[in-house]
């Protein structure tokens, strides 16, 4: 299994752009008001900071993804000890994923359709895109619908453009102040810390010498795509407005209407982001399968897929409503994955495998 | 290797199957609601009714619609404590599902916006079955239903007329729910909603008038409204004007020039008098054409053109004060955006006093200064009925 340096470049653009566009804009408007872009740039370093330290940390090992050095690191006991969060995290983070684009399915599209066959034929397409051809078939869906979904997004942006009204994301910083700007950038800087995902990636990478600029770059427009909805999402609703919404971005494109004629587009978005979100689950998909075989010793990987595939969706089930999906399970997140999982393992790890270049020569 | 091109063949032909109206509602199975209104009943409970096509009338050939009926739609009600149990009670007397997703406008009877409105409001952003791009219409002096029953000549859908009409003297379609909610929501403005009344036609039948806008207050509840010349003024105020033609009246001669303005814009620039006082200077500019002049002034000559626009000026000026201090001193509503002004040029002192607008926003000195500055006079110069020694150059 091999990808190159462009499909990286797409599965991180896919993955970062789809989830947080229409999860993280609310939460970080309901914070930061009309200054939300302003979290959202801060987001954004925090975002590229992620990244810098996740292929930084996995160049030290380029042969090995993170179940392999995490053991190198730390030795055999520690190392596996550590991985477990990491397992459940990738474990209940696709299946909540799932749910929430179910929910989302199922409110925008099927009203009348059974949640579980929604969930259940996206596992289907899962599990034959990770069983067919593993990281080749996701590097090579995302080369395909990555710039189908940039373009999209290019083109919902500029049909909205006749309803921006620029008074409304003034004035700028006076009514926040730092302290709400720093607070509103968490949400979404959790979620564009999933590049994490890259410590388990870059060792499929051909050519390792781009992995860096080509990460950084993929997160930096992805989350840039955000600021610029964020801004858009103030200048059509208004703070106030916009923070209540669920699905802020999805309303905006429901608002669209060119000269009366370009109107109801948002079944396109829907399918955009049908398929971006099904690159975001494919590849947690293909983490799991393929790191739990690492875990476990298991030579064949894909047979993790049967294991795994049932598990997602059981736990997509879990959620008995709404709330618990979009709105607990995201504070979870923000409260353990985010400062430990993305930041403070990862950084740990980085300093003591550059410390101990020892650990290194004997991967 | 017959397996690929057959392989092929089978995802082609399953498209036939597969593709198609979604949750297998076919399309004679829905009723399209395109045009709709609530009303307040005499025991508080809401009058739903709604506009529906009847699809075998809609045929474009003029020559069958001519024929037994006179309009393609019906308007069918319902009655419930809130807009769902209406909706669910009309649907009982439907034989098709009502979609709602090509709806437009939404009209609301003047004793239901006196009553007040909020209770109806949530549903039409909450529910994804509505599209939050729509019209809400106040029907001045009259009831939703009756607007709804209005049979319009030109349009197939007779509620549809309305936006037209909206569109054709200038305003923006299809965001007065989500102007009302975003003015609403926000501290210290009041929202507002386009106003129609019925009125009788040529013919003698009843038909829509445009009549401006129906200020609420902060409990939803109607408190007045203002007419067309006022909602333009209101709207060049906002800068969201798009045309409007007005009169230069000169006295001395009995007669008057008219113009039509476009290109408008407008800064509105907030000072702080101390003890919560607030001055606010607005400077509207707008460019125009003389469409019409009544009077024997040569415009070729700039001195009279000149003088022309000093009137439009002065006229503009008097009637864009006069609309503000009308609307300070009787409803004490926010309008005009005077709240953001003041939180764009002073945030720190609207973090203050944001919660004190009501009683500061009637006593905001208001200066107004007018710029249209005329572009073209039209393709003569002195009119053409004119003796040569009538004119004045």
């Amino acid at each position: 299994m091999k990808i190159t340096g462009y499909q990286l470049f797409w599965i991180i653009f896919t993955m970062d752009v789809s989830m947080t566009a229409l999860i993280t804009i609310a939460p970080t408007i309901a914070i930061a008001k009309q200054d939300a872009w302003l979290s959202m740039i801060l987001a954004l370093i925090l975002g590229l900071a992620i990244t810098f330290v996740s292929v930084k940390l996995s160049l030290l090992y380029p042969e090995q993804t993170l179940i392999e050095y995490a053991q190198t690191i730390l030795g055999k006991w520690l190392g596996r000890i550590i991985l477990i969060p990491y397992f459940l995290l990738w474990l209940s983070v696709t299946g909540i994923i799932l749910r929430e684009y179910a929910d989302f399915v199922h409110l925008a599209l099927f009203n009348a359709t059974p949640l579980w066959i929604i969930i259940l034929l996206m596992v289907i397409a899962m599990v034959y895109v990770v069983y067919s051809g593993g990281l080749d078939s996701i590097g090579r869906c995302s080369e395909i619908i990555g710039p189908f979904s940039a373009l999209g997004i290019g083109m919902i942006i500029l049909m909205s453009f006749q309803d921006w009204d620029f008074h409304r994301i003034f004035p700028v910083y006076a009514n926040t102040g730092l302290f709400k700007i720093a607070k509103g950038s968490f949400p979404c800087a959790s979620f564009l810390g999933e590049s994490i995902m890259l410590t388990m990636l870059i060792p499929f990478l051909i050519n390792r010498k781009g992995a860096l600029r080509i990460s950084l770059l993929s997160v930096g427009i992805a989350s840039l795509t955000i600021v610029i909805n964020t801004l858009i999402v103030i200048m059509v609703f208004g703070p106030n407005i916009s923070a209540r919404f669920i699905y802020p971005v999805f309303s905006e494109v429901t608002n669209i209407s060119v000269m009366s004629f370009i109107q109801n587009v948002d079944v396109l978005a829907v399918v955009l982001w049908i398929s971006n979100i099904f690159i975001k689950l494919t590849l947690y998909f293909f983490i799991t399968s393929y790191g739990s075989a690492q875990y476990l010793h298991i030579r064949k990987w894909k047979q993790m897929v049967w294991y795994i595939a049932p598990i997602v969706f059981i736990i997509a089930l879990i959620p008995k409503n709404m709330d618990i999906s979009q709105v607990e399970y995201p504070k979870l997140w923000l409260k353990f994955v985010f400062p430990y999982l993305m930041l403070v393992i990862p950084l740990f790890l980085w300093m003591i495998g550059y410390l101990r270049p020892s650990t290194r020569k004997a991967a | 290797m017959l397996r690929y091109p057959t392989i092929c063949l089978i995802l082609l032909l399953s498209t036939c199957l597969t593709a198609g109206c979604w949750d297998r509602k076919e399309l004679s199975d829905r009723a399209f609601d395109l045009g709709a209104g609530a009303d307040l009943s005499k025991d508080g409970t809401f009058l739903i009714s709604a506009q529906f096509i009847i699809p075998y009338k809609m045929d474009t050939s003029s020559s069958s619609s001519q024929g037994n009926s006179k309009t393609n739609y019906f308007v069918e009600t319902g009655r419930g404590k809130t807009s769902l149990i209406a909706m669910q009670n009309m649907q009982t007397k439907m034989s098709r599902t009502i979609t709602r997703g090509h709806r437009r406008n939404y009209f609301i009877g003047e004793s239901l916006a006196k009553y007040g409105i909020g209770n109806l409001l949530d549903s039409f952003s909450r529910d994804p079955g509505n599209r939050i791009r729509m019209d809400f219409w106040v029907v001045k002096e009259n009831t939703a239903l009756n607007a709804l029953k209005v049979n319009y000549p030109l349009e197939k859908i007779s509620s549809n007329a309305i936006f037209k009409i909206h569109r054709s003297i200038g305003g923006i379609v299809g965001v007065s729910f989500i102007d009302y909610v975003i003015n609403a929501s926000a501290e210290g403005s009041s929202p507002t909603l386009p106003t129609i009344e019925l009125v009788t036609n040529g013919d003698g039948e009843k038909t829509y008038k445009f009549y401006g806008r129906a200020i609420f207050n902060d409990k939803d509840k109607l408190v007045g409204y203002i007419d067309t010349a006022e909602s333009a003024y209101r709207l060049w105020i906002l800068g969201n004007l798009k045309f409007v033609s007005i009169l230069a009246e000169l006295p001395e001669k009995g007669a008057n020039v008219g113009a039509g303005l476009m290109g408008f814009n407008s800064k509105l620039h907030s000072t702080l008098l101390g003890n919560n006082k607030i001055r606010m200077d607005i400077k509207l500019t707008g460019l125009g054409r003389i469409i019409e002049n009544n009077s024997n002034l040569d415009l070729t000559n700039a001195k009279n053109l000149k003088r022309i626009e000093e009137i439009l000026n002065k006229q503009a000026n008097e009637a864009a004060l006069q609309l503000i201090t009308k609307v300070q001193k009787n409803y004490q509503t926010d309008i005009f955006g005077f709240n953001d002004a003041v939180n764009r040029d002073h945030p720190r002192l609207w973090n203050q006093i944001k919660g004190q607008w009501g009683e500061i926003f009637p006593n905001i000195e208001v200066h107004i200064q007018t710029h249209i500055s005329l572009k073209q006079i039209g393709l003569i110069g002195p009119s053409l009925h004119y003796k040569e020694s009538e004119i004045e150059k």
